[in-house]
């Protein structure tokens, strides 16, 4: 491998050292100078529309643009002098000339670059005299994007991002001038399955979502990392939430996993959180029936499985390939070793979404398969262990005497469906159900055990090419309902089992989870009009 | 310096103070003079004191009753100053009083907020929820479906008044916000734009109905 070349510069009288190509913008944020910009983005290509990110550089013949200018050894960089203030100064004023100002009724407002430049750069009031400049606006781009073309600055990113990330080629600026505008080509609407970024990435509030309008001022909302579920893939995401409830997901950069997108279907990922939950424990034990508290279903489910311990070869274990590395971790070492079953296997919870791209979305709508097996969760081939289809083979012919079903969609994998599960299920002296969807065989089951969803807990998930990602818990969950790990711990207390530690943080040594980087706590309200609200770094 | 801290100071016979405008002194206990010291007639001294206020209103009250008898309570002479409270309301109050929150009004009674949000921002008792909604006109774009105002928990500080951009909420003088029922005493967006100057002056409109008397 040859070595990297790097050149050496000065910004701002500080030395910086930086791969050769690096723009001199990219550059100034290493030494922590920040070059205001609109047009340029890390993952688009660059424009140098925009004019705001001029710098000084000893010797040019004209202030240059600090994107587009690659880095050279020796080079002199002035960031803040007072020709470049006053050049960004009159980026600014020209930009805001036919800008409504509608900052009341944008979505964008607390988090929109023209209004933080403007506090920081401009200024001062408009000097027009002339009507502004009107527009089409409340243009519908598709379902999910609403256009508004007098907040456009005309920037491009979001044309940039239909060409070259999603390369459908849907956007375009039709015509010159202040009659110019973003435009869906050939009067379409965008088709294309990431749509979303194109209004994460809008520097104002030209492009939003339909999603989001007007459901939430930016500035209320709190943010968590977290991971997006949805597929395989495992977007980083950040929820962004207020009053126990996620109004939008965001995404996170993350370069080896997601860059800085994700897929429409993830924006959408919370709206699961609310349906089908089970929300109270169930169980249907001859001597236990009608209503448990949490801590009584937790018993029958320690007395099901003491029972099921005498006879490990009838009893199964299917895992839910939505649990993270941690519980799967648990539950490997409470069936594998303190039950001593050789029959675990792991299973697909959900196969609804978006089919594979080659862009993010994976084949697989789960996020952590690959996790779970690596934490154990395998039939055990030296002791005839069976894999799910053997498993539920079995459990038809009548072999497995108690079955342990870890999240929904177990229905999924038998050909006949929910009519075919509860004919196989009957077939089983004791099914216990643990999950946070009210799923069929939470119907079903003698003992149903609620969890709270991935959102509600915290937990390491690894990907598709093996990449472990940290979620943090953004919501507290249903009243009553513990997470996987406490229940996992408690069973393994019960049943006699070596104990493993009950946080994530205790377990997360075990799993190798990536430990999520403390947040400072977020102010009582932040109405903060000169920083970014969300505080989390902009790209 | 703490006279406690530091005992070589001298102790201040009495501390002189200025709060609210007015001049406190605090005497020390040890400055009492010895007929002070005995308390007792003291006491007597302070309850004389009431005492003689006491039956004073209570020979006017009588004196009142002998005019309301004739039906000229009106021109009686007034002992207390207490003010009769409902029945009674003070003339004086000032005219930059802040009392109830009215919503301002379009042409066609709609509101004229766009739901942006600022004065439930500003608002140091969260005592503003406001949903917002699609207006039909693209013009207004937005607009509050719901604008409920807790009243028991605003403190009529004005920075809702103050924050907003399109002059939409205003607080009037009215401070009749008293009610028994705290489900009343949330206003929602349609109590908030029913007010009238004219109705006001002739009578207080409660949101769901008149409260119920003692």
């Amino acid at each position: 491998m040859s070595e990297i070349k790097t050149v050496t510069l000065t910004i701002d009288g500080r030395q910086v050292t930086v791969p050769a190509g690096t723009s001199v913008l990219e550059a100034s944020k290493v030494i922590g100078a920040e070059v205001p910009h609109f047009c340029y983005h890390p993952g688009l290509p660059v424009d140098g529309n925009c004019r705001m990110c001029i710098v000084e550089i000893d010797g040019a013949r004209r202030p240059p643009v600090s994107c587009a200018t690659s880095c050279a050894d020796g080079m002199v960089v002035r960031t803040d002098t007072a020709a470049v203030k006053a050049i960004r100064a009159s980026v600014m004023e020209f930009l805001l000339v036919n800008h409504p100002i509608d900052c009341p009724i944008c979505d964008k407002a607390g988090e929109c670059m023209l209004q933080d430049y403007y506090m920081q750069h401009d200024r001062k009031r408009s000097e027009l005299r002339d009507e502004k400049v009107h527009k089409p606006r409340l243009v519908k781009f598709s379902d999910r994007i609403v256009f508004n073309g007098e907040r456009c600055i005309l920037c491009t990113r979001c044309v940039r991002f239909t060409e070259n990330v999603t390369r459908t080629h849907e956007l375009g600026i039709v015509n010159r001038g202040d009659r110019a505008l973003v435009e869906v080509a050939g009067g379409g609407s965008l088709h294309n399955r990431y749509q979303d970024n194109v209004a994460d990435i809008c520097p104002v509030g030209a492009l939003t979502k339909t999603d989001f309008r007007f459901k939430k001022r930016v500035w209320f909302l709190k943010h968590t990392d977290s991971i997006c579920p949805g597929c395989s893939r495992g977007c980083n995401v950040v929820l962004d939430h207020d009053k126990n409830e996620v109004v939008r997901v965001m995404p996170r950069f993350r370069a080896e996993v997601n860059g800085h997108w994700m897929c429409d279907e993830g924006r959408d990922i919370h709206k699961r959180i609310g349906v089908d939950r089970l929300l109270a424990p169930r169980v249907k034990l001859p001597g236990r029936e009608g209503g448990a508290t949490p801590e009584e279903a937790l018993e029958a489910v320690a007395e099901v499985l003491g029972e099921a311990r005498k006879t490990p070869d009838r009893l199964a274990a299917i895992a839910s390939s939505w649990g993270t590395n941690e519980e799967a971790f648990l539950f490997a070492k409470l069936f594998g070793e303190t039950l001593r079953t050789p029959h675990m296997d792991v299973k697909s919870d959900s196969d609804e979404g978006y089919p594979e791209d080659d862009v993010l979305h994976t084949a697989d709508h789960n996020p952590n398969r690959a996790g779970v097996v690596a934490q154990g969760v395998v039939p055990n081939d030296k002791k005839g262990g069976l894999g799910l289809a053997g498993i539920l083979d079995a459990c038809r012919r009548g072999d497995i005497q108690c079955l342990v079903v870890w999240g929904p969609g177990l229905s999924g994998h038998l050909p006949g469906g929910e009519s075919e599960l509860a004919l196989v299920l009957s077939k089983v002296a004791r099914v216990v159900y643990l999950g946070w969807k009210d799923d069929p065989v939470a119907r079903l089951a003698h003992v149903a055990l609620p969890t709270p969803a991935w959102a509600e807990k915290d937990g390491s998930y690894t990907n598709c090419d093996g990449i472990k990602s940290t979620s943090v818990r953004a919501l507290d969950p249903p009243p009553g309902v513990r997470g996987e790990i406490e229940v996992l711990a408690d069973l393994q207390a019960r049943l006699k089992g070596r104990s493993y530690g009950r946080t994530f943080r205790e377990l997360a040594a075990k799993t190798g989870a990536p430990l999520p980087p403390r947040r400072p706590a977020p102010a009582l309200r932040q109405p903060s009009l000169y920083r970014h609200a969300s505080g989390v770094a902009r790209p | 310096m703490n006279p406690l801290l530091n005992p070589k100071l001298p102790e201040p016979a009495y501390k002189e103070e200025f709060t609210a405008g007015r001049l406190f002194t605090y005497r020390n206990p040890s400055d009492l003079t010895l007929w002070e010291r005995l308390y007792v007639p003291e006491v007597l001294r302070g309850l004389s004191i009431t005492g003689s206020i006491f039956f004073k209103n209570m020979g006017l009250w009588l004196v009142w009753l002998g005019y309301w008898a004739r039906g000229r309570a009106n021109e009686a002479p007034r002992g207390a100053v207490t003010v009769y409270y409902p029945e009674e309301e003070r003339p004086d109050m000032t005219k930059v009083n802040r009392g109830k929150h009215i919503l301002t009004q379009r042409l066609n009674g709609e509101p004229q907020c766009v739901a942006c949000y600022m004065c439930a921002t500003a608002c140091p008792a969260w005592c503003i929820h406001i949903d917002a909604g699609e207006h039909p006109d693209p013009a207004i774009e937005k607009y509050p479906v719901r604008f409920d105002i807790e009243i028991d928990k605003c403190i009529f500080c004005g920075y809702c008044e103050e924050a907003c951009p399109v002059d939409a909420i205003r607080l009037t003088t009215d401070y009749h916000t008293v009610d028994y029922l705290r489900e009343r005493m949330v206003y929602d967006r349609d109590y908030l734009l029913s007010w009238n100057p004219t109705k006001v002056q002739q009578e207080h409109v409660y949101p769901g109905g008149e409260p119920r008397r003692g």
